[in-house]
């Protein structure tokens, strides 16, 4: 797959869509899938729909048959997709990994079961693993003879999870840390094999340290299983360890680096768990598309009436704009990988500085797709009507199996700080400019505004402005809130989650904008209007959200003529076109409903 | 609840529209009499002491035990608070209904058991029935020896309830009726001893018929397996040449429609008092984890992110009970005038619920919107023991969702307000073009730049909220003139015109209420409900704004379209207000309460 010979420009650092513009060529889409991934994405589909969907509630009954579907899974080589070949695996690179990824999405707790094992499960082993634990356990890990699961939160320590207690102490003899402690929440902890454990050696705050522990040794236990709301399918059970003997050799990384490895696992999670969301979501709007065209009321199909187009059409357009985001995300991380592969970079450099390039985008998309994923279920469940609620059809559970993705790998909210955080931080690290555009705006603010209209010969004119200033509005709300309030400004988490709402949009609309442009480039304006429409749609309301999440933020630290300036500034850089988005979500959803189902790169 | 303070007319249904209301004409929780109070305790007591410790019973599907748990309300008088005294309830006004039906609220599955019974399964044969059928059941009702459940639904009727299918044909003698048919989704269907069957007499006349669980020919289909509510009793129940004699038919032959619509006006009101109790319940439940949980060796609830969430929690609980309880003022007060009228009691409270049905199909949608807000933060606030069913907000979660669905889907409840609304006006009992009119007039002259009168506290509000209302008009007018007839094909347009409704009323509930607190106890007093409802206000307008762009880009272009725009920018001005402070203010008090406390 050739997507590095039509870039134009250099790729984009971490962070760095805030602030610089993309060209349509620099961004990778869906649609520029191979044979090769389509087949593979296909043979996904055929596992799930044969070896998942009949057996939805027999799983959910029972957990601990999960095991029997992940093994079907690696016969068909799907958990060993990201592992090198010499480690058993096929190798392929994270692109591959998503278009499969995102259709393990539409397996409920079975998905998560393989998403554990194959990510946070098989990752820090893959990324941070000696030679010696990589062969020991990868090959096994990859055909599935082996499961994995990683023993992070504890029952005090969820969001600071830092704050684990989980202790190793040295033996005498140097040859073995003897583990005890208690985890919690554990993803496939059923029947794992294999446990990546968090603990502080000496219960040293600074001495956090990652172990490979066998489920074999002697004083490993496991709670009975959590009786959850969703994905049911999926174990998940405390952890119990007890004078657990784990031999120095199964120390993971570096001792005293543990964070190190928890950090750059949930960085690619949260990739990941955006990538599979939104295979979850899309697999929702089809369920209700042919609901919405099966049921009929007041003698015609409901997907009739406007109420409910309105609710397909925005479906729709939220998951589009945010699959562009994944994968383009998807593209820059994997470039990002090659350059330091190239550059003979270690292994765990490479494999893991993408993500962690990227970390601002990876928190981004998780929260993205996550709520976009609620949104489609929620509705999916209203449309649906009195059968949304039974749980004999399919919307109650994905309704259920749905709110957990707002919680795990660090909660929506965690995500929505750290970006914020890592944004800045890396500004303070003078990895990225922030300075320059952000004086740029005060200047702007105090001198007369830009009345130029949009060129009329671009189709993406007024969004193309639009999003300039868009990224002028963030710059001017964060700029403000840092300059005012300095080292306080993590203290002011309700500016911050603000803030990231702003970010969230500016990604999404850039990359659906940039997609829909190159679409049209490959396929022409005709065949691709609908996308430009959808495009337009979703900059209609992220650019009033971005007005009201500014406005809220603004004042929470400006007053007087300073916040009226700065209101005025907001005011100007969140001005959009006046469209009808009535019409464009009609359309989307006429087009959904003529084809029974989600139809905009399934 | 004294209502000598009240001055002025009261409003009609939908008026709060096109005129303004002085605080002193609306009714709030906060001036609930001793009576009102004692059954809100005695409500409270039963639901903390009997209901809630039995949750996880009750889902499991014990429904003998929700069937004692409805007799043993009854015995404390919450069963029959509604059916009048001469038919052996206590006949309580819709205030004193509120409170208890609020407490109720906070009982999961059952509140559904109790509601369904109380409201859809009683109120038909209170408000339809003939003397001999009230005497005959309204007794046993109120005592809970007799269950009643409400069959309107069917497979293939839904949100189209008139699409029945059940059929009744008289038999030759004329003395009963032959039912056949099917309905589905009958809360207490399990262990109801008589239905309220809605069927089409020769498949034309949808009519009204009391129905004896025990009568030949009645089956019924297996517990559903549900979301949520599981234990409340929710079968499918199938009439197989059941024969229902004449003397059963509840109402006028063919006027069916007459007691459904109506009982769901009541309904829908009910159902916001009951999701208000809930929103209350787990406001508190999640302020009381957010205190306990220690994350980086502080309480989460001393962080900005959570305060945010408890804060908003409880502002739209707040307002929402602003609403709930000045709708059944409105409603109490219209039943005492046409009493003092010489008005039947049942059918005076029949008269005010349609009188105001907007508000109730409004109160509906806004409450079990709040509600769902609620659970899904409560939720969030306890992070992954959220997701745990050992812990008390995921079944929150899963009860909650049902009340957007069901008594009319939201989306059937926004397009009906709307619909009223313009019906109202078509009648001539509700003058919307003379103001609407207006607002056009003023669209096209220099705008308003007078100041607000510093008098009065709440000016900015005040003036904020009546130019809501002209935005309101302006955009609802415009739709009308451009689609006339047609109009309702616009659902989308409706949809958006509904939601400025809803905050439109809810706003100024919720403003009244502070107004009249500030009269009683000084603004000073009052800081946080002030806190409250400007911070309620002020994404109100914006909610307002975006609502109506999207409904004038709909069906306007050129000028007309940038004209409206102008207007629509105009009216839902409001001075840029400190939320996030607000918020920290209100969700520090909360947090010291460790719970609701307004």
């Amino acid at each position: 797959m050739s997507t590095t010979a039509d870039k134009k420009t250099t790729a984009l650092k971490g962070g760095e869509f805030l602030i610089k513009e993309s060209q349509w060529q620099d961004v990778y889409i869906p649609e520029q899938i191979t044979e090769e991934q389509t087949m593979l994405r296909q043979a996904t589909k055929d596992f799930i729909l044969k070896e998942v969907d009949p057996r939805l509630e027999e799983l959910d009954k029972d957990p601990m048959k999960g095991p029997e579907v992940i093994d079907k899974a690696a016969e068909l080589g799907l958990l060993g997709l990201h592992i090198p070949e010499e480690y058993g695996g096929s190798g392929q690179d994270l692109t591959t990994f998503s278009y499969v990824t995102e259709v393990l999405g539409w397996g409920h707790g079975i998905s998560v079961a393989i998403g554990a094992h194959t990510g946070i499960g098989t990752c820090p082993i893959l990324y941070y693993g000696n030679d010696e634990q990589r062969a020991k356990y990868l090959p096994k890990l990859a055909t599935g003879e082996l499961k994995a699961a990683y023993c992070l939160t504890e029952p005090w320590s969820g969001s600071d999870a830092l704050g684990a207690r989980t202790k190793a102490v040295l033996s005498e003899d140097g040859k073995y840390y003897v583990l005890n402690g208690q985890k919690m929440w554990i993803t496939n902890a059923g029947f794992a094999d294999v446990f990546v454990v968090f603990a502080k050696i000496d219960g040293d705050d600074k001495k956090f340290t990652a172990f490979i522990v066998e489920k074999t040794m002697e004083g490993v236990s496991v709670g009975a299983e959590e009786k959850k709301m969703g994905i049911k399918s999926s174990s998940t059970r405390q952890v119990f360890f007890n004078n657990v003997k784990v031999p120095v050799e199964n120390l993971l990384g570096e001792a005293g680096k543990g964070h190190k490895i928890a950090f750059q696992i949930l960085n690619i999670g949260r990739y990941k768990l955006c990538n599979g969301v939104l295979g979850g979501a899309k697999r929702g709007i089809s369920q209700a598309v042919r609901y919405a065209n099966e049921r009929q009321q007041f003698k015609t199909a409901i997907s009739n009436f406007g109420a409910i187009k309105h609710k397909l059409g925005e479906m729709a357009i939220r998951v589009w704009m945010s699959e562009s985001s994944s994968y383009r995300v998807c593209d820059l991380i994997l470039q990002k990988e090659h350059e330091l592969k190239a550059a003979g970079k270690t292994m765990t450099e490479y494999l893991t500085g993408g993500a962690e390039e990227y970390q601002i985008e990876c928190a981004l998309l998780k929260v993205l797709g996550s709520e976009a994923l609620d949104f489609v279920v929620d509705e999916g469940l209203q449309i649906h009507g009195g059968y949304g609620f039974s749980e004999e059809y399919p919307m109650a559970r994905a309704y259920r199996d749905s709110r957990i993705n707002r919680i795990f790998e660090g909660t929506n909210e965690i995500n929505r700080m750290l970006s914020i955080d890592a944004l800045l931080k890396f500004a303070m690290k003078g990895k990225i400019d922030l300075m320059t555009p952000g004086m740029a705006i005060q200047k702007e603010l105090m001198s007369v505004p830009d009345m130029s209209t949009p060129d009329a010969d671009d189709i993406f004119g007024a969004e193309r402005k639009a999003l300039k200033n868009a990224k002028k509005a963030f710059l001017l709300i964060a700029g403000g809130a840092v300059q005012k309030l300095m080292m306080g400004l993590e203290k002011e988490q309700e500016i911050l989650m603000h803030a990231a709402d702003v970010l969230m949009d500016i990604l999404n609309m850039e990359s659906g904008m940039l997609r829909a442009e190159k679409l049209v480039n490959l396929h022409g304006l005709e065949a691709s209007q609908i996308y430009v429409d959808m495009v337009k749609c979703y900059f209609f309301d992220a650019m009033d959200r971005i007005n009201v999440a500014g406005k809220s933020a603004l004042t929470a630290f400006a007053e007087g003529d300073e916040l009226r300036i700065m209101a005025m500034g907001l005011k100007r850089f969140t001005k959009y076109e006046m469209i009808n988005t009535k019409n464009i979500r009609r359309a989307v959803a006429d087009k959904l409903i003529a084809e029974n189902g989600y139809c905009f790169w399934d | 609840m004294s209502t000598e303070t009240k001055t002025g007319t009261a409003l009609k249904g939908g008026e709060f529209l096109v005129k303004e209301t002085p605080f002193t004409n609306i009714a709030t929780r906060d001036e609930l009499s001793e009576e009102q109070q004692m059954f809100s305790k005695t409500a409270e007591d039963f639901v903390t002491t009997r209901v809630q410790p039995n949750v996880q019973r009750i889902d499991k599907g014990d429904h003998t035990l929700v069937v004692q748990l409805v007799k043993e309300s009854a015995d404390l008088g919450l069963l029959g608070a509604t059916v009048p005294e001469e038919y052996g309830g206590m006949g309580v006004d819709v205030i004193t209904d509120s409170v208890i039906n609020e407490e109720v609220g906070k009982g999961h599955s059952w509140a559904a058991a109790y509601a369904a019974h109380t409201g859809i399964g009683t109120l038909p044969i209170l408000y339809f029935g003939t003397e001999e059928q009230k005497n005959k059941y309204l007794p046993g009702l109120a005592s809970g020896d007799i269950k009643a459940a409400y069959c309107l639904t069917e497979p293939g009727s839904g949100s189209d309830a008139l699409g029945a299918r059940t059929k009744a044909v008289l038999s030759e003698d004329g003395k009963y009726y032959v039912l056949n048919g099917q309905k589905m989704w009958i809360t207490n269907g399990g262990f109801a001893d008589i239905f309220t069957v809605f069927a089409k007499i020769d498949g034309e006349k949808f009519t009204g018929f009391i129905v004896d669980a025990k009568s030949e020919g009645i089956s019924l289909g297996s517990e559903e397996d549900k979301l949520g509510i599981k234990g409340s009793s929710t079968r499918q129940v199938f009439f197989n040449n059941v024969k229902v004699p004449v003397e059963n038919v509840l109402g006028e032959i063919g006027k069916g429609h007459k007691i459904a619509f109506n009982v769901l006006n009541i309904g829908r009101y009910k159902l916001a008092v009951l999701a208000l109790g809930g929103s209350k319940k787990s406001t508190t439940v999640a302020t009381k984890y957010a205190n306990e949980r220690i994350q980086f060796n502080v309480p989460i609830s001393s962080f900005g992110a959570i305060k945010h969430k408890l804060a908003e929690m409880a502002i739209k609980t707040y307002v929402c009970e602003s609403a709930v309880y000045r709708s059944a003022g409105d409603i109490d007060n219209m039943i005492q005038a046409l009493v003092a009228k010489g008005t039947d009691k049942v059918q005076a409270k029949l008269i005010a619920a349609e009188e105001y049905a907007i508000e109730c199909a409004l109160l509906k949608v806004f409450g079990s919107e709040v509600l769902d807000f609620v659970v899904d933060e409560a939720v969030q606030v306890f992070g992954g023991t959220g997701f745990s069913e050992e812990y008390p907000v995921a079944r929150a979660y899963r009860d909650s969702r049902i009340n957007r669905i069901f008594e009319g889907t939201n989306e059937i409840n926004r397009l009906l307000s709307v619909g009223m609304l313009v019906k109202k006006a078509m009648k001539g009992e509700l003058d919307l073009i003379t103001p609407a009119m207006a607002v056009q007039k003023e669209l096209m002259s220099v705008p308003d730049f007078g100041s607000d009168d510093s008098d009065d506290f709440f000016a900015a509000e005040k003036k904020a909220l009546k130019n809501a209302k002209k935005a309101i008009l302006m955009t609802a007018g415009a739709a009308v003139q451009k689609f006339m007839q047609n109009l309702e094909k616009e659902q989308e347009v409706i949809m958006n015109i509904s939601d400025m409704l809803i905050e439109l009323y809810a706003s100024e509930s919720v403003l009244l209420r502070v107004e009249k607190l500030i009269s009683v106890r000084g603004a000073e007093a009052c800081s946080l409900q002030i806190d409250i409802a400007r911070t309620y206000i002020s994404d109100s307008l914006e909610k307002i704004n975006l609502s109506g762009k999207h409904a004038i880009c709909a069906f306007n272009e050129g000028d007309t379209l940038r004209i409206m725009l102008m207007g629509l920018k105009r009216f839902t001005k409001y001075e840029p207000y400190n939320t996030v402070a607000a918020r920290r203010r209100i969700a520090d008090k909360i947090i010291e309460e460790n719970g609701y406390c307004f």
